[in-house]
């Protein structure tokens, strides 16, 4: 049984790996393979390639993975805690609060008088809101004693800070607009190495925190009642699956915009594929589907239109909606995850 | 945990305390440069043939200037550490990213240097799109930048403008690829000479030449615009202007301080927000500005409306307003194409005496009786 997951997760791992060299391949102009092996063996190389390779292409392609992996442990981990198929890492409204922290960086400066002052201010903004969301969530969740209870309100805060994200947006400029639709669509590129490691270092971080509380989970997915009872400690199980979506989901959106789908579609896939619903597989599982699917659809936005990308957001929305729908028409198969 | 929560809100209210740093300027004179030229947006310093431009506000909540140095190709250039970019000048390609850029590289009579435009749609110039379908001039993209045809294009610089910090972001990440890109913030200037005066900071980019170029168009559609301006300041009636286009029930008019509203003054109008102090633009109600604009005698700039029978279909009683029942009302849009493109955003950037002769022309048609409209028409 061990052997065969064992197999299965070696294969995952080399698509991937083939998937990141296509990525590495896919782009706005053309790159060959010599040139791209001279790079990783660090061979001479042109020098505009290099800096195509350097610059554009690594950032990229390691964006995608990291992404990736940290929206499908987040939505892992929502889903297991509210046993519920349909959420996702930005069901509890960590979206919808950073994107009211960039709305207000980015539309808010004559409300507020606030205004940009560092490179880091837009993740700073977009992490500061859903952090904000988070703090209100967890010190509920030590009050609330029914987690759907904490669904709900969750929902509710995320739909109080997209309405807040509406009344900004009516009385903003054109300019101020545009800024902000821009950063709503998502995107893999633009990120410089030190905000790629720090994104790193966070999103592994936090996947860490979701591995060391594998059994808790799983114990969850047998209710609450049942992990009380073999001392499961529920409170503390919900603070870190909060704390870690959070991280996770918040520090993508913060450098990438808000990417759906990928958080709630690879976790069923990461389950149906391996028949397993244990949270020590899963996680690996899913941080590795995570990075293959986001760079399929990063490889899509780059060879759906010459010489330009698609918004990655459209793409993983379009690969998402028909697997969630797929899932949805063969309910009976998540029920049984849950 | 409630001790992990505590911990967790220190550490980031700790990690948002840099932003107290002050910022840092640099003192050109103890580097033995002089002030050569200044408007409210940029600065130019020389010493010899070098040249250090400081762009006040790189983009419009920029608190930290940003500084360009330029040098003559094949020469060493003084050691500053605080320089943004160093560029060898003269240059010999460049990409742009707004119309505008392309309204002063054109003045300059520049426009076969351009191998890179982004939303290349947008530009007006029959020029520019004979160059764009011979490949001469390579679309570099529109929402963001594409990098990577940047990279390979080899451009020796890249005019760009950031709109707030997530755009300057994007900047920073082209610059760490080896891109030189220069800011250029035209947009932030408010009044329309200004404005023009950004024809001297490309004109340095490609030398002495260009630089006296640009010196002697300025002066000359400096003195046109100065004397239209003092024709119509001696004129005892004043028509009152309404302008924009209501957009969900928000109707964005132009500030107080804002480019426009220096244009309706200079043109001899009254404008009802003129006493505002914002730069950019004001979102009103429609109610409130219909309740100053019924007795307009006139509306410029309806958005991109063909016709007063377009305006009254889809809002029946703007057909009260005063301009609208005098059929006084006036677009931009006489020099434009079905995609977009607009010459008033691109030539008019440098011939701001145009401009203002066609305002005048409306508002005051008995002082230049034989001019026609250029930019703007009647609807």
């Amino acid at each position: 049984m061990y052997t065969r997951k064992g197999i299965r997760i070696l294969l995952l791992a080399v698509l991937l790996f083939l998937l990141f060299i296509l990525d590495l391949l896919t782009g706005a102009v053309e790159l060959s393979i010599g040139s791209l092996f001279d790079y990783l063996l660090g061979e001479p190389i042109d020098q505009r390639d290099f800096l195509i390779i350097h610059y554009s292409r690594f950032p990229k392609a390691f964006t995608a993975l990291i992404c990736g992996a940290a929206l499908s442990v987040a939505g892992l981990q929502m889903q297991t805690l509210f046993r519920n198929p349909l959420a996702g890492p930005y069901i509890l409204g960590i979206s919808s609060g950073a994107g009211l922290g960039v709305a207000i960086l980015l539309m808010g400066a004559g409300f507020f008088g606030i205004s940009a002052l560092y490179s880091w201010s837009l993740a700073a903004a977009a992490f500061g809101g859903a952090f904000v969301i988070l703090l209100i969530l967890l010190l509920l969740s030590f009050r609330i004693k029914d987690v759907m209870t904490l669904l709900i309100i969750g929902i509710m805060i995320g739909a109080v800070a997209t309405a807040m994200i509406g009344i900004l947006q009516y009385f903003s400029n054109d300019f101020q607009l545009k800024s902000f639709v821009i950063w709503s669509l998502g995107s893999l590129d633009s990120l410089s190495y030190d905000k790629l490691f720090l994104m790193m270092g966070v999103v592994l971080l936090a996947c860490l925190m979701a591995f060391l509380n594998s059994k808790s989970l799983n114990s969850l997915l047998m209710g609450e009642r049942y992990a009380k009872s073999i001392g499961v400690d529920i409170n503390r199980i919900r603070f870190y699956s909060i704390l870690s979506t959070g991280l996770l989901a918040g520090t993508v959106t913060a450098y990438c915009g808000p990417i759906g789908f990928i958080g709630v579609v690879v976790p069923h896939l990461s389950r149906m594929i391996f028949q397993t619903t244990d949270h020590s597989w899963l996680i690996p599982i899913c941080m590795i589907s995570g990075g293959i699917i986001l760079l399929v659809a990063d490889i899509l936005s780059h060879w759906l239109v010459e010489q330009t990308a698609l918004p990655i957001n459209s793409i993983t929305a379009l690969l998402g909606i028909p697997i969630i729908i797929w899932i949805l028409l063969s309910k009976k198969r998540i029920s049984n995850s849950f | 945990m409630r001790k992990s929560l505590v911990i967790i809100l220190s550490c980031f209210i700790l990690s948002l305390l840099p932003a107290c740093t002050p910022q840092k300027s640099i003192d050109f004179e103890a580097e033995g440069f002089e002030k050569y030229h200044h408007t409210d947006e940029f600065s130019i310093y020389q010493k010899e043939e070098e040249y250090l431009i400081e762009i006040s506000h790189p983009f419009p909540t920029a608190t930290r200037a940003e500084y360009y140095q330029l040098f003559p190709a094949g020469q060493n250039a003084t050691s500053i550490p605080e320089i943004t970019q160093q560029i060898a000048y003269p240059i010999t390609s460049m990409a742009i990213s707004s119309t505008t850029h392309y309204g002063y590289v054109e003045a300059l009579g520049l426009v076969d240097f351009i191998i890179g435009a982004s939303s290349p749609q947008l530009f007006y110039s029959d020029r520019f799109q004979s160059n764009l379908d011979s490949g001469m001039i390579n679309p570099i993209g529109s929402t963001h930048f594409n990098k990577e045809i940047l990279i390979k294009s080899n451009v020796n610089v890249l005019f760009s403008y950031a709109l707030d910090q997530a755009s300057f972001d994007e900047i920073a990440s082209l610059r760490e690829s080896g891109i030189k890109v220069v800011l250029v913030s035209e947009f932030l200037e408010t009044d329309p000479l200004k404005k023009a005066e950004w024809l001297k900071f490309f004109a340095l980019f490609f030398g002495e030449e260009k630089l006296k170029r640009s010196e002697a168009y300025l002066t000359s559609i400096g003195k046109q615009y100065r004397d239209i301006k003092e024709a119509v300041s001696h004129l005892p009636n004043k028509p009152k202007v309404l302008m924009g286009y209501p957009w969900k029930g928000v109707w964005h008019v132009s500030g107080g301080a804002s480019y426009q509203a220096q244009f309706f003054e200079d043109a001899g109008a009254i404008y009802p927000w003129a006493e505002t102090k914002a730069v950019g633009s004001l979102p009103l109600d429609v109610e409130v500005v219909l309740v100053e604009g019924l007795d307009c005698d006139f509306w410029i700039n309806p958005g991109n409306k063909q016709s007063v029978d377009q305006i009254t279909e889809e809002h029946a009683d703007f057909a009260q307003l005063k301009a609208v029942r005098k059929q006084q009302v006036y677009s931009n849009y006489a020099r434009s194409k079905p995609s977009g493109a607009n010459d008033y955003w691109e030539r008019g950037v440098v011939r701001p005496d145009l401009i203002l002769a066609d305002l005048v022309n409306i508002f005051h048609p008995q002082l230049l009786p034989d001019s026609a409209l250029y930019f703007y028409k009647k609807i």
